[in-house]
């Protein structure tokens, strides 16, 4: 078991820190190519848009935080060897630029009901619109609930990180995010049953 | 089916205490989409069709082509081409310093060498050469060592009354 370190990268002038472990902080790392780097962050991107699109409620400007974060991280890439987990690392310095945006900004879209850019094939047929309904009232539903609980509900239930990861994204201590997922599905469970059994 | 409602209920109650691992959570969501599912359970179908629905947003193709784009404008200045580039005028300048240097350390060399031996005093020209001789030049040095030591003591003497009078001044 090697003994792990504090990694220090710094992104839009902030400090990230990540764990890391020794090995891998020693190891040398190596010049990366463009083409290298398209290949290791674009399954991710696809992730750190979501979540952004999650905090912003807006498409174009989600896009635009991935494309920016992506090209910091690229000015950094010396120390992109020394990540353990680089998904959990991009999606946390995307959750750190949407939170700036918005405190900078003020910003807020509040286009809950909005479609998404590309709705998944055969999962809205013509004709269920109750089922759309249903769909939006737990979106908004989603979007009330306070933002860790929402984060980490996203995180688990369309990324499918592990509680782990979770943590160490959100910078939360594993039982705080045990804690919020507990709350979070508990609220949800409680108003799907009463939009399913009263229309509310 | 392969499941009973109670074991679907168990799995239920545990997914939304947040009790369950990834791998039931990938089971819950295939029970929910079992053909034979009650009608009951539908509700809990369509908030797992809500994250299906979620996770399929994704980035287009326009995207990556302007990062892409992006990417290279960055790269551009640190191609390896330039790097070289860069590295070459660096050696030719390495090497014309290095030339200089041996040059100027090479003449400098050669001179010392060829520099004309007649330059060195020719001490024996100034030996006394009859006893008279020498005993003159010895006594002319033992009168001008003799001017000096009276000249210093006559100065040590000045300077000590200076300081009896100094001394004197502040009594």
């Amino acid at each position: 078991m090697y003994s792990r370190q504090a990694l220090t990268v710094l992104v839009d002038g902030k400090k990230n820190h990540m764990s890391v472990t020794f090995m891998e902080a020693t190891r040398l790392a190596p010049e990366m190519s463009p083409e290298e780097y398209t290949r290791r962050i674009k399954p991710v991107q696809h992730k750190m848009y979501r979540f952004a699109l999650h905090l912003l409620h807006d498409g174009a400007t989600a896009k635009d935080v991935v494309q920016d974060v992506s090209l910091k991280l690229w000015q950094q890439r010396q120390k992109l060897h020394q990540i353990e987990n680089l998904e959990a690392w991009c999606i946390r310095l995307t959750k750190n630029r949407c939170i700036d945006l918005i405190r900078a900004k003020g910003y807020r879209n509040d286009g809950l009901d909005s479609q998404p850019e590309h709705p998944a094939p055969g999962l809205m047929p013509d004709g269920k619109t109750e089922q759309r309904d249903l769909m939006q009232k737990v979106s908004r539903l989603i979007r009330q609930l306070p933002k860790n609980q929402a984060m980490t509900m996203h995180l688990r239930d369309i990324e499918g990180l592990s509680y782990q990861e979770i943590a160490e994204t959100l910078d939360l201590s594993l039982s705080q995010v045990k804690v919020n997922i507990h709350r979070a599905r508990k609220t949800v469970r409680r108003e799907l049953e009463k939009i399913t059994a009263y229309g509310i | 089916m392969a499941y009973s409602t109670e074991q679907l209920d168990q799995l239920l109650d545990r997914y939304f205490a947040g009790q369950t691992s990834l791998s039931e959570e990938k089971k819950l969501r295939q029970w929910l989409n079992s053909p034979e599912l009650p009608i009951a359970y539908e509700m809990y179908t369509q908030l797992f069709d809500i994250w299906e629905e979620k996770k399929a947003e994704h980035l287009d193709d326009a995207f990556f082509q302007s990062f892409e784009q992006a990417l290279h404008r960055q790269v551009q200045p640190l191609t390896p081409a330039s790097s070289r580039g860069r590295l070459r005028s660096l050696f030719w300048l390495r090497t014309a310093a290095a030339v200089l240097l041996l040059a100027t350390a090479g003449y400098w060399m050669w001179s010392e060498q060829a520099a004309p031996t007649g330059n060195t005093i020719d001490w024996a020209q100034y030996e006394p050469e009859t006893p008279e001789e020498a005993f003159r030049v010895y006594r002319n040095a033992m009168q001008k060592l003799s001017g000096d030591i009276r000249q210093g003591s006559a100065r040590a003497a000045q300077k000590v009354d200076r300081l009896h009078d100094a001394g004197a001044y502040f009594k």
